[in-house]
């Protein structure tokens, strides 16, 4: 009885995840699951881009910093004699 | 036209040219050794740190300095603005490259691909659920229009008709 139980709840389970999975995969190959997919992927595609744009931008600031910020010298007669090569 | 006088207008032309010339060289260098007598004199040298310190000195780039229009063999030169460089140097095809190829590595990240493969996947489940949402309101709304008339409204229109019926039988 009990083992029955339990084939009877893990049949309906299984067939529960089964019609779930087989509706969407059938809602994917439909032509709304397709536009829908499209839209998404236009939305990634979006927010690629954004962040192409955005590490452009942080890189350009860096190569401007470099190219405007002060030099910094180094007077060769105030290394220690030890350092010097 | 003679040979001879195509010679003349040449060489007046040419003398023209060199006059023009020697009239700008002399105005350009005239005006560097006003602005080297307008600078102000050069700074003393600073004293040099310990013998045991490392001293690092920061100071203005060269691009800070006043532009000094210079004459290089006859050439004029003026020296860039640090915008100017900085433009230059941003327009230049390699770095451009570069800066574009930083910016695909940042999309390309593992956190980015993530955060942009979990919208792409969200926009999805959002757009079908508000699709199917949508889809049995419709249903809902199209049988709700298919049915008959509910047998209340017709037991309130009897019930109207109803003190007629009453009157007439009375």
């Amino acid at each position: 009885m009990n083992g029955r139980l339990v084939w009877f709840v893990a049949g309906s389970a299984a067939g529960v995840y089964a019609s779930v999975k087989a509706r969407r995969a059938a809602y994917r190959m439909s032509m709304p699951g397709l536009i829908d997919q499209a839209a998404a992927l236009g939305e990634g595609v979006r927010a690629f881009n954004a962040e192409v744009r955005h590490g452009m931008a942080e890189r350009t600031a860096e190569i401007e910093h470099e190219l405007t910020r002060p030099t910094a010298t180094i007077h060769p007669l105030s290394i220690p004699e030890d350092h010097r090569p | 036209m003679p040979v001879d006088l195509l010679v003349l207008v040449a060489t007046a032309v040419l003398a023209c040219v060199a006059v023009v010339a020697a009239v700008v060289a002399l105005r350009a260098a005239r005006q560097v050794a006003r602005h080297q007598a307008d600078a102000p004199p050069a700074e003393p040298e600073q004293p040099l740190a310990g013998p045991g310190e490392l001293a690092v000195r920061a100071h203005e780039p060269a691009l800070d300095v006043p532009r000094e229009v210079r004459v290089v063999e006859g050439r004029v030169i003026v020296p860039p603005s640090r915008e100017e460089v900085v433009s230059t140097a941003l327009s230049r095809p390699q770095v451009r490259f570069a800066v574009l190829l930083h910016g695909v590595a940042r999309a390309l990240r593992p956190e980015s691909r993530d955060r942009i493969g979990a919208l792409v996947r969200r926009e999805y489940r959002d757009r079908r659920r508000h699709r199917l949402r949508a889809g049995r309101r419709a249903a809902r709304a199209a049988h709700l229009a298919a049915t008959p008339t509910p047998p209340s409204a017709h037991w309130l229109g009897e019930a109207a008709d109803a003190p007629q019926d009453r009157a007439i039988g009375a």
